[in-house]
């Protein structure tokens, strides 16, 4: 089985429910639960893949402070390789408050971002790249000293040593997508964003043009992700396909949900899996998440999702095509 | 000098709490804002004397209700790191650890809360290991009214143990937002050798009352030694078991950046005192140092140096002084 690295952002996710609104001020709000997780596109993906069972490498920036601890402390406990994890002694690591709307099932976030803003390639070892085939750059375009020259320059330095390289994006928070990302496409092998983050990209809605654009920009295979709508696959230059996510009857946190994708479907491709059987590990891996609260709590290991793959308890979501 | 000195044992209440700054508004659905500093610290008022008491080298052992979470794990893991001993803690299974999620407002530097319930309130009497409670010359119960479970009945049986063995009791309140007040920690007063509430909670406790030398007399009706009132910026008012009263003023001169902590910190330098063998007076004075240290720091206990740093701050300062009342 090829060896898969995931490298960027990673943080500390505190899911606080119900929060809909600021309390006034002076005042406090009581909320029913308030939990800590580590967060962190690299991170999840990370420890989705070590939940699964897949021996996985990690390369991120993470703060000398007590929530820096508790995060190597998760990594420790899932059995994360941590060997390219740096410890910055002068940052406070960066950490999300999900406020969880659980009327609108929607969140919004305070975040502080001091480790990441300091992550570059020199906290990319060399062992990490030596040690892996798959290469899985996540948490870009939130990685102020990371995006654009160093992500471009590193992503040609390991296309060219022949690893496969995947990429995801996250939020811009300086909304100016593009430029950070666009030289390094080239030299992706798969690129798989969320459809909120394609629009903000190209300004395009419909996930047929919005797929084909991206491919002109270069990735050698496109995934865009739809949520509940399941996602679009592009491979090379053939026909884009719709694909469904799987039924969720009882959806309890969504966070993450995209990060399990990306895990699933690197899996099955490290398995010598064709894609749009991959991706459909994926999707499963994905619907395993959204059953807890979290990013990685509710992965469980390989054998038990194939297992639901294969019992036909699973279904289709079947109103995906609206 | 410190090499005699036995760890002191606190009781009572404790909390994880994510300092979040500045938060000037909620985000929009499904976004996010930046903030400049998301900290996570301990907060409650057994925690935090804890903490400070262990910065100073006094040294302290804790007991206390933590669940067995991430929070919980994260807790324990800060006190270890900064130095409580923490062998009677046991996280425990049914509990979810109260947690705070503070949004400090840019504009008015007031903050608001999203919390959950404290895991305090289920702290209960079978918490306490007798064994290593022993090993101390003094308990502090830190937090009453806020321990559920453990004010009143529960807690005087403790401390009235703890009096007959030889030790010295100590307290301190917390906000009752129950309302109650008085009647729940009321039982446990005649075996309170040290009363330390904060003005307001004293307040409260005394029916309304607001002259201390009143407030204190009417604690010592109900049996407690001595009383030790906080009064923030003017320092504190005592009277002790005999009538003689005092007010320790706190240091001027210091330039206040962050109050969170400071009526603990004021606490574990008093108990500091005690234990180094100062009279009462003295031990408001290192009461006081200590404060100094805590308000000068963004963070609770952050800021508390060694003891050796907080004597040489009472030397080299100039007001030593206390005021004797008639």
């Amino acid at each position: 089985m090829k060896k898969i690295a995931c490298i960027g952002m990673v943080a500390v996710d505190i899911i606080t429910s119900p929060a809909p609104a600021l309390p006034p001020i002076g005042q406090c709000k009581r909320v029913e639960t308030t939990k800590m997780y580590v967060g962190g596109n690299a991170a999840n993906s990370a420890l989705d893949l070590a939940k699964l069972g897949v021996p996985v490498r990690l390369s991120c920036r993470i703060g000398g402070d007590s929530l820096g601890r508790f995060v190597h402390s998760e990594f420790d406990r899932y059995g994360v390789n941590t060997q390219s994890v740096t410890i910055d002694e002068n940052a406070e690591t960066s950490t999300s408050i999900v406020c969880l709307d659980p009327v609108e099932k929607n969140r919004r976030c305070l975040l502080s971002t001091q480790s990441n803003d300091f992550f570059t390639t020199e906290d990319i070892s060399d062992e990490l790249i030596a040690a892996s085939d798959i290469i899985f750059l996540t948490g870009v375009c939130q990685l102020k000293a990371f995006d654009g020259d160093q992500l471009a320059q590193f992503a040609k330095r390991v296309h060219d040593l022949g690893k496969f390289v995947a990429m995801d994006v996250l939020w811009d928070l300086d909304d100016v997508w593009l430029p950070k990302i666009q030289e390094s496409l080239p030299y992706v092998d798969l690129f798989m964003p969320s459809f909120d983050e394609v629009e903000k990209m190209i300004h395009k809605t419909d996930p047929y043009e919005m797929i084909k654009m991206l491919r002109t920009l270069g990735p050698q295979n496109v995934i865009i992700k739809l949520g509940r709508h399941g996602i679009i696959v592009m491979e090379g230059d053939e026909e884009p396909y719709r694909m469904p996510a799987w039924d969720v009857p009882n959806i309890i946190d969504t966070t993450g949900a995209g990060d399990a994708f990306c895990a699933g479907t690197l899996t099955g491709l490290a398995k010598g899996m064709k894609l749009s059987d991959a991706t459909s590990l994926g999707q499963a891996v994905s619907a395993f998440c959204i059953q807890d609260y979290g990013t990685y709590a509710g992965v469980q290991s390989l054998e038990q999702v194939f297992y639901a793959m294969n019992s036909g308890d699973m279904r289709p979501y079947s109103a995906y095509m609206d | 000098m410190e090499e005699k000195l036995k760890k002191i044992c606190c009781i009572g209440g404790i909390d994880a709490d994510i300092i979040c700054s500045p938060v000037p508004a909620f985000p929009p659905m499904g976004k996010g804002i930046t903030l400049d500093s998301m900290r996570f610290t301990i907060g409650g008022c057994a925690g935090n004397t804890a903490l400070d008491l262990a910065r100073l080298g006094v040294g302290s052992i804790l007991f206390c209700k933590l669940g067995e979470d991430q929070m919980g794990r994260s807790v324990l893991k800060e006190l270890m790191d900064v130095g409580v001993d923490v062998r009677g803690i046991h996280l425990d299974t049914e509990v979810e650890t109260g947690v705070s999620i503070v949004m400090v407002d840019p504009v008015s530097g007031e903050r608001t809360f999203f919390y959950t319930p404290f895991s305090s309130t289920y702290f209960e009497s079978r918490d306490i290991d007798l064994e290593i409670a022993d090993e101390s010359d003094i308990v502090f119960v830190g937090g009453a009214l806020q321990l559920e479970r453990f004010d009143g009945f529960p807690c005087a049986a403790f401390l009235r143990r703890a009096r007959e063995r030889g030790q010295i009791t100590a307290m301190d309140t917390g906000w009752d937002t129950t309302g109650r007040w008085l009647p729940s920690i009321q039982a446990a007063l005649p075996f309170v050798d040290f009363f330390m509430p904060s003005f307001d909670e004293a307040v409260e406790l005394a029916g309304g009352e607001r002259d201390p030398e009143a407030m204190a007399r009417f604690f010592q009706s109900l049996g407690v030694a001595n009383v030790v009132i906080k009064m923030g910026k003017k320092g504190a008012f005592v009277r002790d078991a005999l009538g003689s009263m005092f007010i320790a003023p706190a240091y001027s001169g210091v330039k206040a950046v962050d109050t969170t902590g400071a009526g603990d910190s004021f606490c574990a330098g008093f108990l500091t005192g005690l234990e180094l063998g100062y009279d009462l007076k003295g031990c408001a004075v290192l009461a006081n140092a200590v404060a100094s240290f805590c308000v000068q720091a963004h963070s609770a206990y952050g800021g508390i140096p060694p003891l050796s740093d907080v004597l040489a701050f009472k030397e080299r300062q100039e007001h030593d002084y206390y005021i004797e009342l008639l």
